[in-house]
């Protein structure tokens, strides 16, 4: 409505419009004229982490049937409150006993290896999570995450790129492993520190797929919920393991899959989650990874690697 | 070529509010050139306009601007004289947003997470001269509270950098302590205080200006500091200063704050207790003087820095100071 008497008032010039019908009064104003390019956007702040794909009404929904399946009474909250209490006060009292024992971060030399994620048991596998275009009805693509005869991690599915006809999708085919968010005790979101370390190191056998290694920066303000930086992992397709080792200062800085201008290091010390990604190319997948870690490379002296150059004023971001 | 005129600009104004704030007479200056000090430290912080750098500056932005919003409250709370409001907590409420500004603890949550995404310029003017302003006002309204504030402050800067990694978040920690020791000296004396700041930003002039030119961003990166010898003993020497050892400066300080608090006070539980934590920054300290004269790295990364020549004078008649000031005060 505000659109349309936006409309009514002012003329089209004026209003601050773009090929995409977006403009700053929401895309309902002009979407019968223009060709949708991209998902409108009707709103500068964002809600939700989820950003288009909350569900509120489904979480609702599951929220009422694990109640009613338990057969749960109305003091549940409060007992189990309890009981998470205790819980939660054994992983503080764990957290600061850490803090003032281990310093095993501070006498890190050359060629020392750490192992974040081991993928030797189906534990391991418990941490993370996979999400295919499919969940987001989005598209037709699969994935899991199991364990191999190897007893690795099994990182595979099939990508389809049909897209659904809902007139919204315009390009499908994705899909997606992520580890959970590191949480400290009573539920606070922390961040993995790799301020220590310089490179990324994998153990993976693949079918000759190129996949995303993402690293998720996701920080207070909702702008920064979806910064991640990017790298490329080419797997060689055949029987034998590859071991992958990649600089920080290779990855590449984007929000919301868009690469930005602004390049800068990744911050190392507030890593919120590490995710692999495949998509693009319709057929099946299968990567197998044993582990990810970490290296410390003392010669590996860059910080970044892609250089930025120094805008005049007046152009945005400069 | 704009932007460091402009730079030059906010460096004048920045230097000039507190210096405002100190010589002002009312609370509506002393307001007024405490929000022209946090928005000219703004751009300062935005030195890159990066999502690094930008974030920092919104970060502090907000919480300044909660430290500001709780200083005019206690202004109006200070009005409030009148025999219905018996309990008038105008000080109290004054003390927090100015323990909020500065990033003294309780109310320090703040301040590692964003010194870790700055430059050692800024780390520098964030924990030296953006403590003026508020530790000036707060010596004017000493309360109970700040008794309790110290020793908190010393507790918490003692714990929180055992076994940090990042030299930033250590220079948050260690500025923690030493604000312990600042709010000891101005319970005593404004003159105390004054001496026991001189003396802390020469001692973190070195210590930034050091860690700048090195780029040592770690602690474990001091093992890899190879063939400069001179300038490892110039960061031993304003380390050692800094943990309070005789005959440094350090010392001197920390031994001219006690001597006074325990003459007008004579707390002697409050003291020993905050030697005993000066014990344990000692051994922070001690850990990057370990890395740095003990471990070698076999993959040495910093053997040369810029403007060495530069650099080793400034640092060499810095630390002259810090040997020779203790000796000067004593004898003359």
């Amino acid at each position: 409505m505000l659109g349309q008497i936006v409309l009514k008032k002012f003329p089209k010039s004026l209003l601050l419009g773009n090929n995409w019908g977006v403009g700053i009064y929401g895309s309902s104003w002009n979407a019968s004229r223009h060709f949708h390019k991209s998902c409108p956007c009707e709103r500068f702040h964002e809600i939700d982490p989820k950003g288009e794909w909350r569900d509120e009404e489904g979480r609702a929904r599951k929220k009422r049937e694990f109640l009613v399946g338990k057969g749960l009474d109305d003091l549940y909250g409060i007992k189990t409150g309890f009981k998470d209490l205790r819980q939660e006060i054994g992983k503080w009292k764990n957290e600061w006993k850490e803090k003032l024992t281990d310093d095993s971060q501070l006498h890190l030399v050359h060629g020392d290896r750490d192992l974040v994620f081991n993928f030797k048991n189906k534990e391991s596998l418990e941490q993370w999570t996979t999400l295919a275009d499919s969940d987001h009805e989005q598209g037709f693509s699969k994935c899991q995450l199991t364990t191999s005869p190897a007893g690795k991690a099994l990182f595979q599915g099939f990508i389809s790129t049909t897209v659904p006809k809902d007139g919204r999708v315009k390009k499908a085919g994705y899909a997606n492993m992520k580890c959970d968010r590191k949480m400290k005790s009573f539920y606070r979101e922390s961040y993995y520190d790799w301020s220590a370390y310089t490179h990324l190191v994998m153990r993976v056998r693949g079918d000759g797929r190129s996949y995303i290694l993402n690293l998720s920066v996701a920080g207070y303000f909702d702008i920064t919920w979806n910064d991640i930086y990017h790298y490329v992992l080419f797997t060689r397709g055949g029987p034998y393991w590859q071991f992958v080792k990649i600089p920080f200062s290779k990855f590449v800085f984007a929000s919301k899959g868009r690469v930005q201008d602004i390049q800068e290091e990744v911050p190392l010390h507030e890593i919120a989650s590490v995710g692999i990604s495949v998509g693009n190319i319709e057929g099946p997948f299968c990567l197998e990874i044993d582990y990810i870690g970490l290296e410390v490379d003392a010669m590996h002296t860059e910080e970044h690697a892609y250089e930025q150059y120094e805008m005049p004023k007046g152009i945005p971001n400069s | 070529m704009f932007l460091k005129y402009s730079n030059s600009l906010f460096l004048f104004v920045l230097i000039t509010t507190p210096l405002m704030v100190i010589s002002s007479s009312s609370w509506s200056f002393i307001w007024m050139s405490l929000e022209i000090n946090l928005m000219v430290f703004i751009p300062f912080l935005l030195s890159k306009m990066t999502p690094k750098y930008t974030n920092t500056a919104i970060k502090y932005f907000i919480i300044q601007s909660m430290g500001s919003i709780l200083l005019m409250t206690s202004f109006i709370y200070s009005l409030l004289k009148s025999n219905n409001f018996e309990l008038n907590l105008s000080n109290e409420i004054l003390t927090m947003s100015l323990l909020i500004k500065s990033g003294i603890p309780p109310f320090h949550f703040w301040m590692p997470q964003i010194i870790e995404n700055m430059n050692f310029t800024q780390v520098f003017m964030l924990i030296t001269w953006q403590k003026v302003a508020p530790l000036f006002i707060l010596a004017l309204f000493i309360s109970e509270m700040l008794t309790v504030i110290m020793i908190m402050s010393s507790l918490v800067g003692m714990l929180g950098g055992l076994n940090v990694n990042s030299t930033k978040k250590l220079l948050a920690y260690s500025s923690m302590a030493h604000s312990s020791w600042m709010l000891m000296s101005l319970m005593v004396n404004m003159k105390v205080w004054v001496s026991y700041f001189m003396i802390y930003s020469t001692m973190i002039i070195i210590l930034t200006s050091s860690f700048h030119f090195m780029n040592i961003k770690k602690i474990s990166s001091f093992m890899a500091i190879n063939n400069m010898n001179s300038l490892k003993m110039i960061l031993i020497i304003n380390l050692m200063s800094m943990a309070g050892l005789p005959p440094f400066m350090g010392f001197l300080a920390k031994l001219s704050v006690m001597n006074q608090f325990m003459d007008k006070f004579n707390l002697i539980m409050i003291s020993g207790m905050m030697i005993l934590s000066s014990i344990v920054t000692l051994w922070f300290y001690m850990k990057m003087l370990y890395t740095s004269i003990f471990i070698k790295s076999a993959h040495p990364k910093i053997s040369s820095i810029k403007n060495i020549y530069m650099y080793k004078l400034m640092m060499m008649l810095m630390v002259t100071a810090n040997i020779m000031g203790p000796m000067i005060i004593l004898f003359f």
